[in-house]
């Protein structure tokens, strides 16, 4: 399903990585090369999601933002920064925007990012009791979690990833997105420390005989679904 | 052009100090001539008045004693005599007997004391001033006596010349002096200004030059020159803290630069495929240690203070050993939690996370057998830490280890961005602590202390 996605980003390379991998996922891609168009542009509305560089000639992406906000226009926003302290990346999310993406970066994860944000959007804020995916059922008021009639016992941890990948089944959800979701911490684990995570739950979810419903994404992450 | 340059200098400093102490000059000067030429008048007109008075009694006594005529006689011969004197016997109705008046002024009373006026003496072309004494004797006839002041308003005119004389002469000795005091603080100023400009042209170790009479102008260049060390202490510490990054950079680089040559030498895919594989782990790490080192940068900088949040340490811990417990385990390593001394301070959770992150990783490339993550307080300290039971930091490396990228032994080939310590040791510097090792037979730790208040 193509969306209009506009991206504001001052540096050619990175402007063209990203328009080509938004055209390879069936996504319209209007590029704006500095702030003062991008708010123009963004004004008019019509997007489903903004890719806001940071640091941009003009106009700084973070104003770009508020005055975003400030018109009212609620369109969900990825801000990209080459600034990635932990400080930075608050003072990115206080500001208004809905997530932001250290560079450099995979597109898969700028993808992944930008799928939940339109995904949220449109999914509203009803309260579900219920999340189910094929022959998987979690029940998040019993806490209790069956593939078909069998109960797959999980420790707490482990219940609030399968609940993550659950709420965005179908998705793909990278690393990071997973120990923000999760741990909520912001830094990249390094190491493996999520994949084994994800191992020990699909041993769990995915037993000897089941269709396979956690899929690992090749230099992304993982995807829930049938 | 010149009028806008009149102006500025009008407003500047110079002018204003020596307007000040010009006007000063001539409010003084002013106020000397004004009480001098008072003290002179009145003393002067005293004595001119003491003569007629003396003159008049004598006159008075010889009439007392030898009667009308020779009262005559005496005033006819002190007229005379008196070349600076008026004198006159008259009348009731004011007619001259005797003296060198023609008649009665008009405007003296018959009797006063200490009356100026100018009179016309019998001769006389021009008029001159006197003081005046007038008595009215027994019979109706009256008596003047009086007494030149000319010689006095000579005087007076005299001091009061040479005293605006010396105080015109002060103007340009004021403007001099003024002029003097300006420059002493010009000199002293232009020492300082002259040091900023040379610090200012890259000449980083001058000084102010200090005399050591602790006014001012020695405070002023003692408080610049302790900027200077701070700037200079500051200066080296970059200088340092470039050259590093710069000599640790060069090796992954370099590592890099190889990788792609052989890269470009191969046709065969899997080869290549491996080839890209390896570059870009070799960029991640270098993305890590850049990461690493402007985070290190800006908590010693202190950025990030504010983003202290009260948070339970023990919960923290327990969730840190939950994100790695799987992977500890797939490794055969055990992670065990251990709360001493349960406490809930304000960190920063992200920076304190990330320091964690860091010692466990070490402890599971580097440590050996069961690591264990803990949380003890030691008098006004808490204390993060991690041990295991390997054979740790050997001590002569310690400070190595904590070096921005300290990497204690690269042949082994564990791919990573330092061992991370030197970030650890900014958290905890960061949270008023520090980082220290506790080493004991086959037990290794790495303990953050961190500060209650901090």
């Amino acid at each position: 399903m193509g969306r209009k996605i506009l991206l504001v980003e001052d540096d050619r390379t990175t402007a063209d990585f990203i328009r080509k991998g938004l055209a390879e996922h069936g996504h319209v891609g209007d590029h704006a090369a500095n702030g003062r168009d991008g708010l123009f542009m963004a004004t008019d509305g019509g997007y489903d999601a903004i890719i806001l560089d940071r640091m941009l000639p003009g106009m700084d992406g973070l104003a770009v933002l508020g005055a975003l906000r400030a018109a009212g226009i609620e369109t969900p926003v990825i801000l990209l920064s080459a600034l990635g302290s932990v400080d930075d990346r608050v003072t990115g999310l206080t500001a208004g925007s809905d997530d932001y993406l250290v560079k450099p970066f995979a597109f898969a994860e700028l993808h992944a990012r930008l799928e939940l944000l339109m995904r949220r959007r449109g999914s509203g804020t009803h309260v579900e009791t219920v999340l189910t995916c094929a022959t998987l059922r979690m029940d998040l008021l019993k806490r209790e979690v069956k593939r078909g009639e069998r109960v797959i016992d999980l420790q707490p941890r482990e219940f609030r990833l399968l609940e993550y990948l659950m709420r965005h089944a179908g998705q793909v959800v990278t690393r990071t997105m997973l120990l923000e979701g999760v741990w909520d911490y912001h830094f990249d684990p390094g190491t493996n420390v999520i994949d084994v995570h994800i191992s020990r739950l699909r041993r769990k979810v995915d037993a000897d005989g089941d269709q396979p419903l956690i899929h690992t994404v090749r230099g992304a992450g993982y995807r829930l679904g049938e | 052009m010149t009028a806008n340059r009149a102006l500025r200098w009008l407003r500047s400093s110079h002018a204003r100090f020596i307007g000040l102490i010009l006007l000063l000059e001539l409010v003084f000067g002013g106020a000397l001539l004004l009480s001098v030429t008072q003290l002179v008048h009145a003393s002067l007109d005293a004595a001119d008045n003491a003569i007629a008075r003396d003159t008049r009694d004598t006159l008075l006594e010889i009439e007392r004693q030898e009667g009308r005529r020779a009262l005559a006689s005496a005033v006819t011969a002190h007229a005379q005599d008196e070349s600076d004197a008026v004198l006159l016997l008259a009348q009731a109705d004011g007619r001259r007997i005797a003296g060198n008046l023609s008649g009665w002024p008009p405007v003296i009373p018959a009797d006063t004391a200490g009356v100026t006026a100018k009179l016309y003496r019998i001769g006389d072309t021009d008029a001159a001033p006197y003081t005046i004494t007038a008595t009215r004797l027994r019979d109706g006839a009256r008596l003047l006596v009086g007494e030149s002041t000319d010689d006095s308003d000579q005087i007076r005119q005299t001091v009061e010349r040479t005293l605006l004389t010396a105080l015109l002469m002060a103007l340009p000795l004021a403007i001099v002096a003024a002029w003097l005091v300006v420059h002493i603080i010009d000199r002293r100023i232009g020492h300082i200004a002259a040091t900023a400009a040379r610090v200012g042209a890259g000449e980083i170790d001058r000084r102010v030059p200090l005399d050591g009479s602790g006014d001012s102008f020695d405070t002023l260049g003692r408080t610049i020159n302790r900027m200077l060390d701070q700037i200079g202490a500051l200066l080296a510490e970059l200088r340092t803290v470039t050259d590093s990054i710069a000599h640790d950079l060069r090796s992954p680089l370099t590592r890099l630069r190889t990788r792609i040559d052989r890269a470009m030498q191969s046709d065969n895919p899997a080869v290549l495929r491996e080839a890209i594989d390896g570059i870009s782990r070799e960029a991640d790490q270098l993305l890590a240690m850049l990461a690493t080192a402007l985070e290190v940068s800006r908590m010693e900088a202190g950025i990030g203070r504010d983003r202290f949040v009260a948070t339970d340490l023990a919960a923290m811990l327990i969730d840190m050993g939950e994100l790695y417990e799987p992977v500890s385990e797939e490794q055969g390593r055990a992670l065990a939690i251990s709360i001493a001394h349960p406490a809930t301070l304000p960190v920063h959770r992200e920076l304190l996370g990330q320091a964690l992150v860091n010692l466990i990783d070490n402890a599971l490339k580097y440590g050996a057998g069961t690591m264990t993550l803990y949380l003890k307080g030691e008098g006004g300290e808490i204390i993060v830490g991690l041990a295991d039971e390997g054979a740790g930091i050997a001590p002569e490396r310690e400070a190595e280890a904590l070096r921005r990228f300290g990497r204690l032994d690269p042949a082994r080939g564990i791919a990573g961005a330092g061992l991370g310590l030197s970030l650890v040791a900014a958290v905890a510097r960061m949270h008023g602590g520090d980082v220290r090792f506790d080493r004991r037979d086959e037990y290794f730790a790495v303990e953050m202390l961190l500060r209650r208040q901090a």
